[in-house]
Order: C-alpha cells, then sequence, then structure tokens
C-alpha cells in the first residue's frame, strides 16, 4: 500500500516537473530563443505595441517598441505551477504557455506560435494573451 | 445582642437583594443580546449560503449548456455549432457579471475567468475540447470547495 502511494507520489512529482520543463523547452528551445509578437511590423523602424521576447533558462529579455526605438529590459525567468497547473513567471505576472497549430486564427499562418496566457491574479478581472512566433 | 446583630443582617439582605435583582436582569438582558447577535450572524450566513448554493447552480447550468453544445464533444469546433456557443457564452458572461459579484469568492471567480477564457480559445480553435471540459471541471470544483467551506471559514469581524 505505502508503495504505490509513493509510485503516486512519484508519478505525479514527474508529471508536474515534465509539464513544466515542456513550457520551458518549448520557449527556450534547450538553449536561448528569440520570438517576436505575431503582427509586429516588419520595416526596420519599429512601432509602438511591436515587442520580441528572448527566452533562456533562467532569463527573458523583453524588447519593446517606444517612439520609435527599441527598449530592452531584463526578467529573471521561473517556472511554478498550482493546482494542477504550470508554466514560466516573470516581469511580476505568471503565464500558462501552450503551442498552437498554424491553422488557429492567430497564428497568422506562422508554423512556430505559442500563446502566453497570464493567470489571474484574483486582482483585476482581466486576462492577457501574448501570441509570438519565431 | 442577639437583636442587635439579627437587625444587622437584616439590613444587609434589604441592600443584597435588589443589587442581586439588578445583577440578575442585566444578566439576563446581556445574555438574550448575545443570542439574538448569535442568532442573526447565523441567518445572515445561512441566507449568503443559500444564495451562493443558488449562484453556483446558475454558473454549473451555464457550465454544462456550453459543455454540451459541440455535438458527439468534438475534439475541435464546427461551423454548426458556433451560434449555439456563442449564446450559451454570452449566458456564462451574463453570470459572471451578474450574478458572481454578489457572492464573491476569489477562488471561484479565478476558475470563471480561467473557464470564460478557455470557451474564448475553444471558439477560436485554439484549445480543444479536453481542456474545455478540464476548466470546466475545475470551476464546478471550485464552488464545490466554496461551499464547503463556508460553514468552516471564520467570517470578516468575528
Amino acid at each position: 500500500m505505502l508503495r504505490i502511494s509513493f509510485l503516486s507520489l512519484a508519478l505525479c512529482f514527474g508529471i508536474l516537473v515534465n509539464a513544466q520543463q515542456d513550457a520551458l523547452a518549448t520557449l527556450t528551445g534547450d538553449g536561448s530563443q528569440q520570438w517576436m509578437v505575431i503582427g509586429n511590423a516588419m520595416t526596420p523602424k519599429c512601432s509602438t505595441g511591436d515587442a520580441t521576447y528572448t527566452f533562456s533558462a533562467k532569463e527573458v529579455v523583453v524588447q519593446e517598441c517606444a517612439g520609435g526605438a527599441w527598449k530592452s529590459t531584463k526578467e529573471v525567468l521561473e517556472p511554478w505551477n498550482a493546482g494542477g497547473k504550470s508554466g514560466i513567471a516573470f516581469g511580476g505576472a505568471r503565464y500558462e504557455v501552450k503551442s498552437l497549430p498554424a491553422s488557429a486564427a492567430a497564428c497568422k499562418g506562422n508554423a512556430n506560435c505559442v500563446r502566453l496566457t497570464t493567470v489571474p491574479d484574483g486582482k483585476t478581472d482581466a486576462t492577457r494573451s501574448i501570441y509570438l512566433a519565431h | 445582642m442577639e437583636d442587635k446583630s439579627l437587625n444587622r443582617s437584616t439590613d444587609y439582605s434589604k441592600a443584597v437583594a435588589p443589587f442581586l435583582t439588578v445583577l440578575g436582569i442585566t444578566v439576563g438582558a446581556w445574555q438574550f443580546t448575545s443570542q439574538m447577535s448569535h442568532e442573526s450572524k447565523m441567518e445572515f450566513s445561512r441566507s449568503m449560503y443559500t444564495k451562493k448554493l443558488q449562484a453556483y447552480e446558475e454558473v454549473g447550468k451555464a457550465v454544462g449548456d456550453l459543455l454540451v453544445v459541440p455535438h458527439d464533444e468534438r475534439l475541435w469546433i464546427s461551423a454548426e455549432d458556433t451560434l449555439a456557443f456563442d449564446s450559451c457564452l454570452e449566458r456564462f458572461r451574463t453570470c459572471y457579471w451578474g450574478v458572481l459579484p454578489l457572492v464573491e469568492d476569489t477562488t471561484v471567480e479565478v476558475a470563471m475567468i480561467q473557464f470564460k477564457d478557455m470557451a474564448r480559445f475553444y471558439r477560436r480553435g485554439e484549445n480543444d475540447y479536453h481542456d474545455l471540459a478540464r476548466e470546466g471541471m475545475s470551476l464546478m470544483n471550485a464552488c464545490n470547495q466554496s461551499l464547503e467551506s463556508h460553514w468552516s471559514r471564520p467570517k470578516r469581524g468575528e
């Protein structure tokens, strides 16, 4: 009986760790990977709202466009899990990571497409979704 | 000599009797007030529980309606289901904005937001039926836990 309990516990822990690593591996590609917000202007001069995210194991470099120029910030990247869910956390928000098929309308035909959705923090009713491609 | 001590004890009893009467009345009144206060608190808690139960039943119905729209629990939404799905999602949103603020519970609120988001994602073809059903189940579990904790949780100000 005790062995079965330990086995179940280990299995749950394994699934949890695996899910966290999946989210991170998707974004980092087992190294460092730059993702662009889908719909970014492709012209040399950026426009407000454009952003890129470069994920690596421990940090994320966020480049945001402000006044036609890129502004870069570095955030600590941490995995999280709670209530059977998992994902990554940076910049004071927790995100769930989901790989999307290229056929999803939001992906606009991009084959490598992910969605980062903020987890509600109990303070606001709104959640935010960021659609990224590389 | 004996008469004097008898008189003195009579004087004492005369003085103590009204004091005891006043004390008795005060204790009785205090007990009555405290009992009434407890009763009214319990009554309020009971009515809140009933309201919560009704609200969660409404939420459960809205979730169930949304989940049965896709015929044969199809993994992805089909074109013929979108109209009915939108109508059910509207009803769920009405529930979210109209009923829940009255019986607000943070865990339920978070689960409702996540279900609402997932319904939108399913509608857009980003998530499949299993994800939607999982969020629906999480929401109903959150409602269940909220009802269970209603009586065990000490109320604010108690």
